[in-house]
């Protein structure tokens, strides 16, 4: 099972690594994780050749440079989806697949397209722990959200809150599951402090 | 009038403060209520300097207020935990006359990285330092790129910045001031060509987001960098470490003053350095600085010596969700060589907050920790077991390693059995469950920086 930590030298703010690992760890030693950075995002590559692929977060302004080298390979990464590859996106990096994004200052710039769900960014950040419900485990997941944007037009959310704050600060619906796509602005090793999750996710690569 | 009022009230409830032992910005607070604009008509000395960063600022300003004040100057300055706007008109309105002049030569501001640009709205600084930007405190600061952007409203027109030129990021500041003094520390045989750590912040550039190639790394992203894209580097320094020699615990300044150090750290020595410039900005000379630098014994408690059970130990205050603070801990304990066991504990995460958030544990680069000489690893506190986690993914063996959650279970098992010495790692909001099952040694250690 080839594992691809896209951009893991860019996005990669809060620990977030400790994900990849862990999803490593539960799939024993038939996992091989590559590590992708930024100066390698050039060329052919192709996506669908991993069955998983982790991109966590990054601060604002290198999410905006991950976008532009992502653009590129945005139907490189639509055809790994297309084909079976799961990929998961925690932190602002999953903001990047939708339609498009709203700065603070009233600048948009276009996103990848892969959903429907657009992002505004806002001069405040909204920090709390949250716990949450998901369908694939029997704990609660807990985590913590990092962020400055507000996500709209969901349909498919990833968590049901309990405590704390979804898509937006009056949702209480958070992240986006579209096929094998799994979105949540949750920060950090949720993987670790959510070990059904990590089962989860070798399940659904097994 | 309203002068007058707020300045007799600041002074009274000060003054009452103390008889109750109240906090620090009280005080300042109702005078602000009274007047809001106060500051704004404060008649200042020549000197006003700010300090602000991520880490060192409470260090470097305490050397700073020692040195001023051993060459006779009297200096107002505030002390940790009163880094903002109402606790800095605390410091300011309590030492004015009724009409408002600052008695003082030089007024002194620790300011919190976040609260500097409304501080600033009513006063500049003559000189303002920034000592680095790092991960710190991420659940309240969001990262250091938003820290930055955060301070650089701050920035007054006229003001004197004073910057770290090694950290590429505080080195962009430059652009936004009318005077910039640069200081930094020239390659030193500590310092290494390859980055050492768990994540690189330094690794591309900061205002074009192109690779950097650095020359050496002094510790994270602190070093000689330069853009492939842009161009950005390192400043050329204007207050420069010469030569630092750890294991003597000396630096040279300038190529002609040397400073012993009480306490042996890199990051310690940027602390020396910034304190170093500011004062040698406001006309204190060399020497003088030198010299009382020198005589200069960190006083804040963040090395204590204690005894638990059979052993003797070494508590190392770090702080809880910064990686850099925990990295300089551990990596002391890595260069001290000689036998030992460490105990780790993440208690209570903040001393201001609660929450279970823990991802700065993957930040940090506890694989320093698996060397020979150190046999045994206790992990402690709530967070134990997610400490215990973090470090399965290490290379350290895992039958040195032992997990109790309970601190005085821990404290018991580790005061049982003998070890060359006892190092304790931990935060300010979990320091007194440990050190009050311990008995205090008398301190032979100056202190360590953070």
């Amino acid at each position: 099972m080839k594992l691809l930590h896209l951009l893991y030298d860019f996005c990669n703010l809060y620990g977030d690594y400790g994900n990849i690992l862990t999803l490593a760890r539960a799939l024993g030693e038939s996992a091989n994780i590559r590590r992708m950075p930024l100066t390698e995002l050039s060329g052919e590559l192709d996506f669908t050749q991993y069955g998983f692929i982790y991109i966590g977060s990054a601060t604002e302004k290198n999410q905006r440079t991950a976008l532009e080298f992502l653009r590129v390979y945005r139907d490189a990464l639509k055809a790994a989806l297309d084909n079976g590859t799961v990929i998961l996106a925690t932190g602002n990096s999953f903001e990047m697949f939708g339609k498009e994004l709203t700065e603070a200052s009233g600048e948009t710039v276009k996103g990848l397209g892969l959903f429907d769900f657009t992002v505004t960014r806002s001069d405040e950040r909204t920090v709390t722990d949250i716990h949450a419900v998901f369908s694939g485990t029997k704990a609660p997941i807990t985590g913590f959200i990092n962020r400055c944007s507000a996500i709209h037009g969901v349909d498919s959310p990833f968590f049901e809150i309990i405590d704390g704050i979804g898509n937006t600060p009056d949702d209480k619906r958070e992240g986006i599951i579209s096929g094998g796509f799994y979105g949540t602005h949750i920060i950090g090793p949720l993987l670790v402090r959510n070990p059904e999750l990590a089962q989860y996710f070798a399940e659904l690569l097994r | 009038m309203r002068m007058f009022l707020a300045v007799l009230v600041c002074r009274f409830i000060h003054f009452m403060g103390g008889l109750f032992g109240r906090g620090s910005s009280l005080p300042g607070l109702v005078a602000l209520k009274i007047y809001p604009s106060v500051l704004a008509h404060v008649k200042f000395p020549p000197a006003v300097v700010a300090v602000t960063g991520s880490n060192g600022k409470t260090s470097t300003v305490e050397m700073t207020a020692h040195v001023l004040k051993s060459v006779g100057k009297k200096v107002i300055y505030n002390r940790e935990g009163s880094n903002q706007i109402a606790g800095a008109a605390s410091l300011i309105l309590s030492s004015c006359t009724l009409t408002g002049k600052v008695k003082g030569d030089v007024v002194l501001l620790e300011t919190d990285e976040r609260y500097a640009k409304h501080i600033f709205k009513y006063f500049s600084p003559t000189h303002y330092v920034i000592t680095n930007l790092l991960r710190d405190q991420l659940t309240r600061n969001g990262h250091p790129e938003w820290v930055y952007d955060s301070i650089l409203p701050s920035i007054p027109r006229g003001t004197t910045l004073v910057l770290n030129a090694d950290d590429p990021l505080v080195s962009c500041f430059a652009d936004a001031a009318d005077k910039t003094v640069w200081f930094g520390m020239d390659r030193q045989p500590f310092s290494t060509e390859e980055h050492i750590g768990v994540y690189d912040d330094g690794k591309y550039c900061p205002k074009c987001k192109a690779p950097m190639e650095y020359e050496y790394y002094h510790f994270n992203h602190i070093g000689s960098y330069r853009c492939t894209g842009c161009g950005h580097k390192k400043a050329a320094t204007d207050f420069t470490v010469t030569a630092a020699d750890l294991e003597k615990a000396e630096i040279v300044i300038n190529g002609e003053y040397n400073i012993k150090l009480a306490f042996s750290g890199i990051y310690n020595i940027y602390n020396i350095l910034a304190c170093f410039a500011v004062c040698s900005l406001i006309g204190v000379s060399g020497g003088d600085v030198a010299q009382n630098i020198g005589s200069y014994v960190l006083t804040n408690g963040r090395i204590q010596r204690y005894r638990l059970g059979v052993n003797e130990g070494m508590f190392l205050i770090s702080k809880h969700e910064n990686s850099v603070s925990y990295d300089s801990s551990l990596k002391y304990i890595a260069q001290s060589g000689a036998d030992c066991a460490v105990i780790v504990i993440v208690d209570s995460v903040s001393r201001r907050y609660e929450t279970g958030e823990t991802s700065w544990l993957w930040d940090i680069d506890f694989e320093l920790l698996n060397c020979d000489s150190v046999k045994r690893i206790y992990l402690s506190g709530k967070h134990a077991e997610e400490l215990a986690v973090r470090l399965s993914f290490t290379d350290i063996p895992a039958d040195r390693i032992t997990v109790i959650p309970d601190i005085e279970k821990m404290t018991e098992a580790a005061g049982a059995e003998k070890y060359g010495m006892l190092y304790t790692v931990t935060c300010f909001s979990d320091k007194d469950k440990f050190l009050s099952k311990t008995e205090p040694l008398e301190n032979v250690c100056g202190g360590v920086d953070r």
